[in-house]
């Protein structure tokens, strides 16, 4: 089991280094150099206006771009200056340091992303108010994915080729292939105070007075505000599980135990929910794997539409304000968030299954 | 198991062809299409599901009206006779892109029939009357034809105010308009935010031009993006996970690592840090689409390959000392692909999706009505004007459910085991 978590780990290393390769790739597609402001190019103008001298310096050294791109390896062309003597350790841990991957490899390491260009906040700074924010969302919705589909799933298995079943199916087939956007548009224009409805607030995560509330009042209005949103979020992946819930169920179903607890005479109840639900709900958690990122893709149209200063708003803002450093730094801790959702629910499934075995789990 | 796109090499080493368990036993049809050919088969059981097919209906539909767009919904006349002249200004206003859609849709029209006809010919016939060569051929070529004509049609602008013959302010003898009579960046300002008339059947946006109009023109953004973001996935999926799967070991784990790598990226976080960097233009949003999403296909078609190494006609077609990119390409290919395909109709509604939610968000080409991009104008007048949101939208749901629609029913009758 040691063995497993490490190798597991390991993987997952390896895929963060190639994630922070990618996210550097995309760095280096700035037109010219990102922080140019030479004669010929102009300043660099940005939505927000010219970016100053000093944070150009600033990004300048963050990502010392006036080095070689991934090993320094002119430093073996160098003679010994009149300094100290370059030995050859030296030399190599020069070629290995000394260059623009590795300086932001090592800035990332220190969580340091540098400063961003609209408000000169630090990045690390603006990304932790919006991660907060944007988690909340996205864990309240996961649990809720869970709690409806399991049921669902549980409903139209048992009720296999019924009126029930087919309903189920099909609403959730229709739901699954919504657009966010219009879902989000629909609920604003039927149920937030558009021309018809005004049950939930459209904008934002509190009301303009919460100030004042007691703290149950503060609780109740931010669960308000989440209902939208939160909902947004959620129908995609409960359509999307509850359809892989009904198939478990179904195989599981087929298994010979479950023949044998039938032919044992145990009522209905008992197969379905002791034998049959609890061997069927297990694969479940490795589809955390699969809607956690489009948790956090969906994020950024729920978030833009609905006014929440969450990860897919702070990218969407950077993205009109050509923002580098908050959109580098957001786009790689986004993948490295749906890297972490895929090794807990890896883990998660070899812990509560104790049948996985250790090359099934590590792909 | 289904074969087709190729030959049936090999493939009678595997597990016999199975009865068909999704035919009904009734009817003739049943034993007439157990022996044909097995595009007839695979159609046979595609059509046993009604919404599939009533789905595969829609989206020719779609694609119709995206191709005769400029019939349907434009401000010039189809035909109109003035003084005794004739004329049909729509066919003088054409533009390079409807130019591209005409042909287009002459190439899939006429393709069939032409593929046919030289099959009916001996010197065609020994060699292609199981292969799709001939379709292929006539495929390429009408393909490079419409390619030709539409990248050579000269851009015409016509200054000609035929608007004041639809309203009433000058007549002709004869006037045919287009059933809508309005075009896709025609704004009348003293006409906006019009609830659904007669006039305009869903509606005006904020700056008065006909939300329908708009929405048949942009189907074509639509549907350019599904195919062409598709086909890079295809590409790239194919490639890396035909190596992968073929080759296994150092070459596999280093592919699965790099597909790893690019499923970690969210779509819409990769879209949005890639395009801050690049001009807003319709092309980078389908190559960026390709790029982010072929992990699936590369994934399913590795899977595939690693099942397929084992079997005994690949070991026979080494052992015949083929090279490996023929035992790839002919030989394990067309038995893998089934899956593909089931994947790549699904991938076509998720390419539909992000792209509209990209136009949504206000990014992407300018300019060119898109379903995403109408949608969006929602946002200053829900409190107004339910219909910009309801019918852009509409839209993009219809497209996107045929398009799953069509995956379930391709699934079921290539009776491959995936989820969408």
């Amino acid at each position: 089991m040691l063995v497993f978590i490490l190798k597991r780990l390991l993987y997952a290393l390896v895929t963060l280094f190639g994630i922070t390769l990618i996210t550097f790739c995309i760095i280096q597609l700035a037109p010219g150099d990102p922080t140019d402001s030479s004669e010929e190019q102009g300043p660099v103008v940005t939505f927000s206006g010219t970016v100053s001298a000093e944070i150009q310096e600033q990004t300048r050294r963050l990502y010392g771009l006036d080095k070689p791109l991934l090993l320094n390896l002119d430093v073996w062309r160098q003679t010994p200056g009149a300094g100290e003597p370059i030995g050859f350790w030296n030399r190599l841990g020069v070629m290995f340091t000394d260059a623009q991957y590795p300086r932001w490899l090592g800035h990332i390491v220190r969580w340091d992303f540098g400063e961003s260009f609209q408000d000169h906040r630090p990045v690390s700074q603006k990304i932790w108010e919006a991660l907060r924010i944007s988690l909340v969302l996205q864990i309240v919705a996961l649990v809720l994915i869970y709690a409806i589909a399991i049921p669902l799933g549980v409903l139209a298995a048992v009720k296999q080729g019924t009126f029930w079943d087919r309903g189920v199916t099909i609403v959730l087939f229709m739901i699954y292939s919504l657009p966010v956007f219009w879902v989000a548009t629909l609920l604003i224009v039927f149920l937030g105070g558009g021309e018809f409805l005004n049950l939930f607030p459209p904008q934002g995560l509190i009301s303009p007075g919460a100030e004042a509330m007691t703290w149950i009042g503060r609780l109740l209005d931010r669960l308000w505000h989440l209902v939208l949103p939160v909902a947004c979020l959620t129908y995609g992946g409960l359509a999307y599980l509850s359809r892989y819930m009904r198939s478990g169920m179904l195989e599981v179903v087929r298994q010979d135990y479950i023949r044998t607890a039938r032919a044992k005479g145990l009522s209905e109840w008992t197969i379905t929910y002791k034998h049959a639900f609890r061997n069927a709900v297990f694969p479940l958690i490795t589809h955390v794997a699969h809607i956690f990122p489009g948790l956090i893709g969906g994020s950024v149209i729920v978030e833009t539409i609905f006014n929440i200063p969450g990860m897919g708003r702070l990218i969407y803002d950077s993205f009109l304000a050509r923002d580098y450093p908050v959109i580098m730094a957001v786009s790689f801790l986004s993948a490295a968030l749906v890297l972490l959702g895929m090794i807990v629910s890896d883990l998660l499934y070899m812990v509560v299954d104790p049948r996985v075995s250790l090359d099934r789990g590590a792909r | 198991m289904i074969w087709f796109g190729g030959r049936r090499k090999g493939a009678r080493d595997r597990d016999p062809p199975k009865s068909d368990p999704a035919a009904p036993a009734s009817g003739a049809s049943v034993p007439r299409h157990a022996g044909g050919r097995r595009s007839d088969r695979l159609w046979f059981r595609f059509r046993q599901r009604r919404l599939a097919l009533a789905s595969l209906v829609i989206l020719a539909l779609l694609l119709l009206a995206a191709a005769l767009a400029p019939f349907l919904a434009g401000n010039r006349p189809l035909v109109i006779v003035v003084e005794g002249r004739l004329t049909f200004p729509v066919l003088q206003a054409l533009t390079r892109d409807d130019v591209f859609w005409l042909a287009g849709l002459g190439t899939l029209l006429v393709a069939w029939p032409v593929s046919r006809l030289l099959r009916s010919f001996r010197a065609f016939g020994r060699k292609t009357r199981r292969s799709p060569r001939a379709t292929a051929i006539v495929l390429a070529v009408l393909t490079l034809a419409t390619l030709a004509i539409g990248l050579t049609w000269p851009e015409r602008l016509m200054h000609d105010n035929y608007l004041e013959y639809r309203d009433g302010l000058r007549s002709a003898e004869f006037c045919l308009f287009p059933i809508l009579p309005y075009g896709p960046n025609e704004l009348q300002l003293h006409n906006t935010l019009q609830p659904p008339s007669l006039d305009h059947w869903f509606g005006t946006d904020r700056e008065g031009a006909d939300i329908l109009s708009r929405m048949i023109h942009g189907t074509r953004i639509s549907f350019i993006v599904a195919f062409t973001a598709v086909a890079i996935c295809l590409v790239i999926g194919l490639a890396l996970g035909c190596v992968a799967g073929y080759f296994g070991g150092a070459v596999d784990s280093c592919i699965s690592r790099l597909i790893e790598v690019v499923t970690c990226f969210p779509v819409f976080f990769a879209v949005l840090a890639v395009l801050s960097f690049l001009p807003p233009s319709i092309f980078w949003v389908m190559l960026l689409i390709g790029l982010v999403r072929w992990p699936s296909v590369a994934r399913l078609t590795r899977a595939e390959f690693l099942k397929l190494r084992e079997s005994s006609f690949v070991l026979a077609a080494k052992a015949l000392g083929l090279p490996a990119w023929r035992i790839m390409a002919r030989h394990m290919l067309p038995n893998a692909l089934a899956p593909i395909i089931v994947a790549a109709t699904f991938g076509m509604a998720g390419a539909i999706l992000v792209e509209s939610g990209l136009s949504f968000l206000g990014i992407g080409p300018i300019g060119q009505p898109s379903w995403g991009r109408l949608l969006s104008e929602f946002r200053a007048y829900f409190e107004v004007a339910w219909w910009l949101s309801v019918f852009p939208g509409a839209a993009i749901f219809v497209t996107v459910t045929a398009f799953n629609l069509i995956g379930e029913g391709l699934r079921d009758a290539l009776d491959v085991r995936i989820q969408s």
